[in-house]
């Protein structure tokens, strides 16, 4: 973990230890500002990037709009042939540029609609879930191919929506039924956190892992995922592993982002998971039996405590790590 | 070129003679996730400190407080004249966030107070006054939590007040051009800090109110008569997005010396057009590329992810924009896209630039 130039450039202006008629070059001079090969670069991927999704977005609203006068059959062969077309592309295209992997989005886009496409004129009677889980097992294969973030981060997002719609058909998942909202719960912590340590374990093996985003969104859905059961252990009297859980969960964060390495946005969300859920076992334990003005000072002060002093700790550790990098 | 810490960084700058005297011993600044940590904290501290103040004024008078809203007033103005004086000296990370926990109830006070003595008879005297009262505030308090709640608040009371006088677009337009000035020239301020923390706040409540607005049906919603916001006002707030990028777009270009390369100037040119025109339909999409541009300009990640995030975010809503059918809609995307991927060819071709495939 280190400081970005930027911010040490602002700190450096803070301090006044740059002229303002140098200003210019030391942001260029250290790459704050980009140069014009740095912009070409990015404008170059930003139209890629939106003019692939731009098409694949407007064959999906096509299809949306289910016109009559367009028989089926040309329907299937417009997306068909833009699936073929789009895959043929990846493979003339070679699978590292930047071009090919937007195209193999594009194609995993495609699919979607194609199954979309099969249900709105075969009127199959298959649930949504079917869609969302087919969609995803049927792109495996070029998530696998692809090897890049984004289209991993799709899956997993697919994955989500395909359980959270069983099971709200369904109340259960593999024979096993569920009585209980919490239940969903605990499936999108299970799947979400799996992730998050399957993504930390192969990050170390492949380059193209190495996403901070993606691990980051990954820790946010699963620590809100356990939050939100163990508030359910406070509020709702629900089962007592939940706070387990929580707690081995703290404590494994705390290892993987304290002591093996160092991530301060992880740290943050486990400070915010700990501040929530002791507030919240405040409240519950003062205000049970009766509503006191005091209970509200001691846990408007308890809020500021935890603030400042996560606020606190965290500033050390950035400190720690950035002169560990000295 | 991203370097490995501060150390380098002043080393190289020295060596260029770009910087004077010994390195300077200041603190790393810090995230923004653990500022907003801090100021979600420091708020629901207030909020909680808020009912204890009032309840325990409550108790004393024996009644409703809405009888007593001068005594509510000289308490709320009280604790932030206390709260002012205490930020102006160092103190702990505990009674910092104390006191601007303190500040908060203070003005949750004087608004609440302001809200008993009109009964809802002149909000919009009310809504103007707290937008004047947190740009006080915002300008005076010397803390860095502070300064971006008070902006964030400021920005919304304008919002609001503006909402209550049938004008919306207005407000949309000011704010969207304060936050791109404001962030454009953040190199150029005497004080960084300070507008540092003022960018800030006004970003957030930007995006609270476009998001509001333009994807999910919120507190906006049912706080004036959204019917106001007919397709014409949109049509405004486009086209002062359209201004505020072109503003951007001429300031980068002059950033990086490029007024005098006609090609550069051209394709910027008829790039902004060209987004101008599709923004017309997809609404929002403007400030999405407005947020990329600057994040990226100045290496602001958090602002890149944001205009990553909006841009997509507002692209995905137009589906369920219902002033065009969906067969119209595709037939947009579609050009929008052969015409990007066009556009790539083009600027490739002008530029004379190997591609950026690696």
């Amino acid at each position: 973990m280190q400081e970005s130039n930027r911010s040490v450039v602002l700190s450096l202006l803070e301090s006044k230890s740059i002229k303002e008629e140098n200003i210019d070059k030391v942001l260029y001079e250290i790459g704050v500002i980009p140069s014009s090969n740095s912009w070409y670069m990015f404008i170059d991927k930003l139209l890629l990037w939106f003019g692939g999704l731009a098409l694949a977005f407007s064959l999906m609203f096509f299809v949306a709009y289910n016109w009559t006068e367009f028989g089926r059959f040309a329907k299937f062969a417009l997306v068909e042939g833009a699936i073929v077309g789009s895959i043929a592309l990846y493979w003339y295209l070679g699978g590292e540029k930047l071009s090919a992997k937007v195209v193999l989005m594009v194609s995993s886009i495609l699919l979607g609609v194609l199954l979309a496409l099969v249900g709105q004129t075969y009127q199959t009677g298959a649930d949504t879930w079917q869609l969302f889980f087919y969609w995803a097992v049927l792109i495996l294969p070029w998530v696998l191919v692809g090897r890049f973030s984004a289209i991993w981060m799709v899956w997993i997002f697919l994955v989500n929506i395909s359980i959270a719609l069983y099971i709200d058909i369904f109340r259960g998942l593999f024979g096993f039924s569920f009585y209980s909202e919490y239940s969903l719960l605990w499936i999108f912590f299970i799947f979400n956190t799996s992730a998050w340590v399957l993504w930390e374990f192969f990050s170390t093996r492949y380059e193209w892992l190495k996403s901070n985003w993606a691990i980051r969104v990954l820790g946010f859905v699963s620590m809100t995922a356990v939050t939100s059961l163990s508030l359910s252990f406070l509020w709702e009297e629900q089962s007592g592993v939940a706070i387990l859980v929580w707690f081995a969960w703290l404590a494994t964060v705390y290892w993987a982002y304290r002591v093996r390495k160092v991530d301060l946005f992880i740290l943050s969300i486990m400070a915010l998971s700990f501040s929530t859920v002791l507030v919240s076992f405040l409240i519950n334990a003062l205000f049970q039996h009766s509503f006191n003005l005091g209970s509200l000072l001691i846990i408007g002060l308890v809020i500021i405590g935890l603030g400042a002093g996560f606020a606190s700790w965290l500033k050390s550790v950035q400190k720690e790590a950035e002169d560990a990098n000295e | 070129m991203q370097m490995n810490n501060r150390k380098n960084i002043w080393e190289t700058l020295s060596n260029a003679s770009l910087v004077e005297g010994e390195q300077p011993m200041v603190e790393a600044e810090s995230p923004w996730y653990i500022k907003l940590l801090l100021s979600v904290s420091g708020w629901f501290g207030a909020l909680f400190l808020l009912v204890f103040i009032g309840g325990s004024l409550a108790l004393m008078i024996g009644g409703g407080l809405e009888n007593y809203a001068v005594l509510l007033i000289l308490v709320g103005a009280g604790l932030i004249f206390f709260s002012y004086n205490m930020f102006k000296n160092k103190q702990s990370d505990f009674m910092e966030h104390f006191i601007l926990a303190l500040s908060v109830a203070g003005q949750a006070m004087v608004i609440a107070a302001l809200f008993f003595m009109f009964e809802n008879r002149a909000d919009e005297v009310i809504f103007i006054f707290m937008a004047l009262f947190q740009a006080f505030l915002m300008w005076l308090v010397p803390n860095y939590i502070h300064r971006m709640m008070s902006s964030f608040f400021m920005a919304l009371s304008l919002t609001y007040f503006f909402f209550q006088i049938g004008q919306p677009n207005i407000s949309t337009i000011l704010l969207t051009f304060s936050v791109a000035w404001l962030w454009i020239n953040e190199f150029k301020w005497n004080n960084h800090k300070r507008v540092e923390a003022i960018a800030y706040g006004m970003t957030a409540a930007l995006v609270f109110i476009q998001y509001s607005v333009f994807v999910t049906p919120f507190y906006l919603y049912e706080f004036s008569d959204f019917a106001n916001m007919t397709h014409f006002y949109m049509g405004l707030v486009e086209l002062g997005s359209f201004m505020t990028l072109a503003y951007v777009v001429w300031k980068l270009l002059e950033e990086s010396d490029s007024l005098n390369n006609n090609k550069v100037v051209m394709l910027s040119m008829v790039g902004l057009i060209l987004l101008g025109s599709i923004s017309l339909y997809v609404d929002g999409l403007m400030l999405g590329v407005l947020f990329l541009l600057i994040g990226f300009a100045h290496s602001h990640h958090l602002l890149t992810g944001l205009g990553i995030f909006s841009s997509l975010a507002f692209l995905s809503n137009y589906y369920y924009y219902t002033g065009e059918t969906l067969m119209d809609k595709a037939g947009l995307l579609l050009l929008l896209g052969l015409g990007l991927i066009v556009s790539r060819f083009i600027v490739k071709t002008v530029l004379n630039k190997e591609a950026s495939d690696v």
